[in-house]
């Protein structure tokens, strides 16, 4: 989930909310935040960036508790600005707008390049999908979105000191190295000006259009591959900075005509309110309906049993009508629902594979073993050493402690013996749970039960009783036969139709830095699943 | 030291106080010189431990040893004379060679016999029979004995035994632990030695069941009171089942590598209908080409909606009330809080006309259960449930906690998963409970191996 660090004070004197009141108010918007110190630390939901900066939260928070948001007015600017066909051939999806009249300080530089930081790493993936720049465009009369391939061009990229070529900015500056690879051959993006280089993106910025308390009209570009993220990335930051300055959209000449950007548009979509009460479980007046959509920033027309909805033009999460059934239920509060218990009759009942286990743990804790619950994720190693297959690998493990599924219990049992190899003897630990292996094309999901006994001298003859007691609850025929694993002792092991019972090797128990006699058997009780896998 | 001699002489003198060195030499036919030098050995090798005790003494000398087997020069006298009544010195010497003169010396001086010199020739005549033997002689006259060379002096070393090993007791100790053995033959009659039943020694152990493992099931039977039917799925799962059947767009940031295990290969997905039904909604839904490839792709299940969503698809009967409490998988660094395999207690309930409401009273009934009684509920956000909400419940220590995340699956997913009605939906992270419950503080203890752990935690 997105997470942002705001500025508490401007939070609340924006949003008129006490810090208690605003404490309180955060979860009801799906907002989790935490004061430290001057901050407030917000953590947002997928669905709802437009409330991940300090003007939109805050637009928010005053639409919920003190009416309705007021209407984004924007001019259409007289800047013009042109895209060229070369850039369609790269990321080809551009938009941009103007902010004016803006009062900056230096703390909202700094949460605007927070937010713009934030937004690139999260819904533009990295960059991918998207990228923002943020400009002062202080003296500029005309924009161009353009490729070049050569050298004519050069800038100061942020945080040099030195003209620049394109192609030295991806060579020679970290943002060039991480960013380089997502602009295609030898042609570069650049966003130029009357007066100069803006921009080279999704690279870098140009210290020729640096944001400071000094700047008072922004120009701010996204551009990317994905046109639903640049349109979702727009919304965002026109609902942010409007909340510094005046928006004005540009007119855009491109190769294929004339377009005005960013549209702005309210998104129409209407509400049965029966659907709305059935859904939630309250019986609703569309007055009642209207009256939290509003609270939530929608504007509403009743038509008969139906509301016309118009969703505002920075939610983009807003698909089909549970969407704004949700916004009701947020706009209500969840306090407003009445908890109620259908009466809805159904039997419960175990899986046969869980009675089973349960039997199991039943049979083998009153025959005095201690049950160990590990995980299905394990030490390959570790498997390694008692097996002679190959376990099923993680592609992209966490750490070599848990990079493959478990073939058998033999393992963790034994590296469990070894925690406790200081403990009173004898120790007798079992495990009931499941195992994965491949077989053939099929990935195999059994649930096995293992059981060992160690101590300063003990024999398989044993746990012979222990294993004929399991297998009688279990009502399992054994029909035991010597036969050898490379993990026992030759000649003190035998199979019986689904596991073995036998004296551990030495060997085996060495390489666990274990020096204590151990005895075992490992039976699989149920067959779960069988999956086929296309090579 | 030769062990078998120390075994030789431990056999002879463990039952034994005290005794002579010579005495010993002589039982055994081991020199006294030898079988000094072992008993110190084997004193300090700890085997025994002895104080020996020195006093003047006699042995025989060769004469003496002589004189034992043959008998005292002037008893032969007399038994010879006995005999024949008188001989002639010359006889006698003829009889008893070099012992004549000592023998003839000594039974005059002792009265046993008397000398007459008739026609210069001299002859014994008997005079009383001897009674003495070479015993009487050495205990009675050690003088005498010296003097003649029968006996000589010599040190005599008498060994007290201090300890020796299974030698201590007596010939019939007190019995330790008691055998079938011992009551049949009835050597328990010599004693029982009694136990100190003060000093305590570690308390057993026994065999338990695993306390998490305990909890899960305790939940699994809240389930099935409330009428909830268990339902489990593969670990090893497609991305169709986890993703896409859930409405979850394949570039969603949940289905990177750095938030999902992935395994080797693809899996099969062999419902025609279903493929066709995914695809349409993801591709009116989000606007982007589907790919069947990317679904079969395999992931380590990261949440149980994929069992939710397998069953959905499987069961067409109405009302279901279904619950699997299972393990899922994340990646992420492993500590404190956090694990890659994880417990979520998943449910659905689908039946004609339920509401927002009938969730949060089934989850409110469900905390209550489990022994929490203050709820509260916000709303929330999972990419396949709408409206989507969050219940908080107050644990005793550790205040409200996020608990029971829920909500009505979007029509999207039930659209695709084939049914009409809602479907309410959780997925509890019921580790996290767990831990609450038991007052842990690291998740990695619910995977403790530590038998003391184990079996001191308790519900």
């Amino acid at each position: 989930m997105p997470t942002n660090k705001l500025n508490l004070r401007k939070l609340l004197s924006d949003s008129g909310l006490s810090e208690r009141e605003l404490l309180e108010a955060l979860p009801l918007l799906k907002v989790s935040g935490e004061v430290a110190g001057n901050d407030l630390e917000v953590e947002v939901t997928p669905d709802r960036p437009d409330l991940l900066g300090q003007k939109g939260l805050a637009k928010a928070l005053r639409t919920y508790f003190a009416g309705e948001d007021e209407e984004l007015r924007a001019i259409i600017d007289a800047v013009p600005v042109f895209q060229d066909e070369g850039t369609l051939r790269q990321r080809g999806y551009f938009q941009g707008f103007f902010v004016n009249g803006v009062t900056l300080d230096e703390d909202d530089v700094r949460g605007l390049m927070a937010l713009q930081e934030l937004l690139h790493k999260s819904f533009c993936r990295n960059r991918t999908k998207a990228s923002i720049g943020i400009h002062d465009a202080t003296g500029i009369s005309e924009i161009r979105y353009t490729t070049t391939r050569g050298s004519s061009m050069r800038f100061i990229p942020l945080g040099e000191s030195r003209q620049m070529t394109p192609r030295e900015v991806l060579n020679s500056t970290e943002k060039g190295r991480t960013y380089g690879s997502l602009v295609k051959g030898d042609e570069f993006l650049l966003l130029i000006s009357n007066r100069g280089v803006m921009s080279m993106p999704p690279v870098i910025n140009s210290v020729e259009t640096q944001v400071s308390p000094a700047t008072k009209r922004l120009f701010v570009d996204i551009e990317g591959t994905d046109p639903r993220t640049v349109d979702l990335i727009t919304g965002v930051l026109v609902r942010e900075l409007s909340g510094y300055g005046s928006i004005s959209r540009v007119i855009i000449h491109s190769p294929g005509g004339q377009a005005v950007v960013p549209s702005l548009s309210e998104k129409k979509r209407e509400l049965s309110v029966s659907s709305a009460s059935k859904r939630l479980g309250i019986n609703l007046t569309p007055e009642r309906a209207a009256e939290a959509l509003h609270k939530m920033g929608h504007r509403t027309q009743l038509i008969g049993e139906t509301l016309e909805v118009f969703s505002p033009y920075y939610r983009f999460d807003v698909i089909s009508e549970v969407d704004l059934i949700e916004d009701v239920m947020m706009g209500l509060g969840l306090k407003e629902l009445t908890p109620s218990i259908p009466n809805t009759y159904t039997i419960g009942k175990r899986t046969a594979t869980t009675s089973l286990e349960d039997k199991i743990r039943e049979v083998l804790a009153n025959l005095g073993y201690v049950e160990i619950s590990m995980t299905l994720l394990s030490d390959g190693k570790n498997q390694s050493l008692v097996y002679a297959t190959d376990p099923i690998k993680v592609k992209n493990p966490v750490s070599s402690s848990y990079d493959s599924l478990r073939e058998g219990l033999l393992p963790d049992l034994l590296q469990a013996l070894f925690v406790n190899k200081k403990k009173r003897m004898p120790l007798k630990l079992f495990e009931v749970g499941p195992i994965v292996i491949k077989e053939g094309s099929f990935v195999i999901q059994k649930v096995n039960a293992a059981a060992v006994t160690s101590d300063y001298s003990v024999s398989v003859e044993d746990i012979q009783g222990d294993l004929l007691r399991v297998a009688k609850r279990l009502r399992l025929s054994l029909d035991v036969k010597p036969m050898d694993f490379p993990f026992a002792v030759a000649g003190r092991s035998a199979v019986f139709g689904s596991g073995w019972i036998a004296e551990i090797s030495p060997e085996v128990l060495l390489k666990f830095d274990y020096d204590f006699p151990v005895v075992a058997f490992e039976l699989t009780a149920a067959v779960q699943f069988r999956t086929e896998i296309a090579q | 030291m030769s062990s078998d001699r120390v075994q030789v002489v431990l056999g002879f003198i463990k039952d034994l106080k005290e005794f002579k060195l010579d005495s010993l030499s002589q039982a055994l036919g081991i020199p006294e010189a030898t079988l000094a030098s072992t008993l110190e050995d084997m004193r300090q090798n700890g085997i025994i431990d002895f104080t020996v005790k020195e006093e003047e003494g006699y042995e025989l000398t060769e004469r003496g040893a002589r004189y034992k087997a043959e008998g005292l020069p002037e008893t032969k006298l007399t038994s010879l004379l006995k005999e024949k009544g008188a001989l002639s010195i010359d006889e006698v010497k003829d009889e008893l060679g070099d012992e004549a003169n000592a023998a003839i010396s000594w039974a005059i001086k002792k009265g046993y016999v008397s000398l007459k010199k008739e026609d210069g020739k001299t002859t014994i005549y008997f005079r009383k029979a001897s009674a003495e033997t070479l015993d009487d002689l050495i205990s009675a006259k050690r003088a005498e004995a010296l003097q003649r060379g029968i006996v000589r002096k010599k040190t005599i070393k008498t060994y007290h035994l201090v300890s020796a090993k299974a030698v201590e007791q007596p010939r019939l100790p007190p019995l330790t632990k008691l055998t079938h053995d011992d009551i049949v033959s009835g050597r328990w009659k010599q004693g029982l030695k009694p136990y100190d039943l003060s000093a305590l020694p570690q308390p057993s152990r026994g065999g338990k069941k695993n306390f998490f493992q305990e909890f899960l099931s305790w939940v699994r039977e809240i389930l099935e009171d409330m009428g909830f039917q268990e339902s489990l799925g593969p670990y090893v799962e497609t991305e169709f089942w986890n993703f896409d059947a859930l409405f979850q767009a394949q570039d969603h940031p949940a289905r990177e590598m750095h938030d999902v295990l992935y395994i080797e290969g693809k899996g099969k997905i062999n419902d025609e209908d279903l493929i066709r039904r995914v695809a349409r909604e993801h591709e009116l839904g989000w606007g982007y080409s589907w790919s069947l490839d990317k679904a079969s792709s395999l992931v380590l299940r990261s949440q149980n909606t994929a069992v939710s969503a397998r069953f959905l698809a499987e069961h067409k009967e109405r009302p279901i009330k279904m619950y699997s409490v299972d393990r899922v998988f994340r990646k992420d660094e492993i500590d404190q809080k956090h694990h890659i395999e994880f417990y979520q207690s998943e449910g659905i309930v689908v039946d004609k006309s339920l509401s927002l409401a009938d969730l949060i009273g089934f989850l409110t009934q469900f905390a209550r259960q489990l022994g929490f009684d203050e709820v509260r509920f916000y709303p929330s956000y999972f990419p396949f449930t709408e409206p989507s909400i969050e219940g908080y419940v107050k644990h005793p220590v550790l205040g409200w906690m996020e608990a029971l995340p829920g909500g009505v699956f979007r029509p999207e997913v039930t659209r695709t998963l084939g049914t009409d009605e809602p479907v309410l939906a959780w997925g509890i992270g019921i580790s996290r409970l767990a831990m609450a419950k038991f007052g842990l503080n690291d998740i990695r203890f619910l995977y403790s191996p530590d038998v003391d752990f184990l079996i001191e935690e308790e519900l």
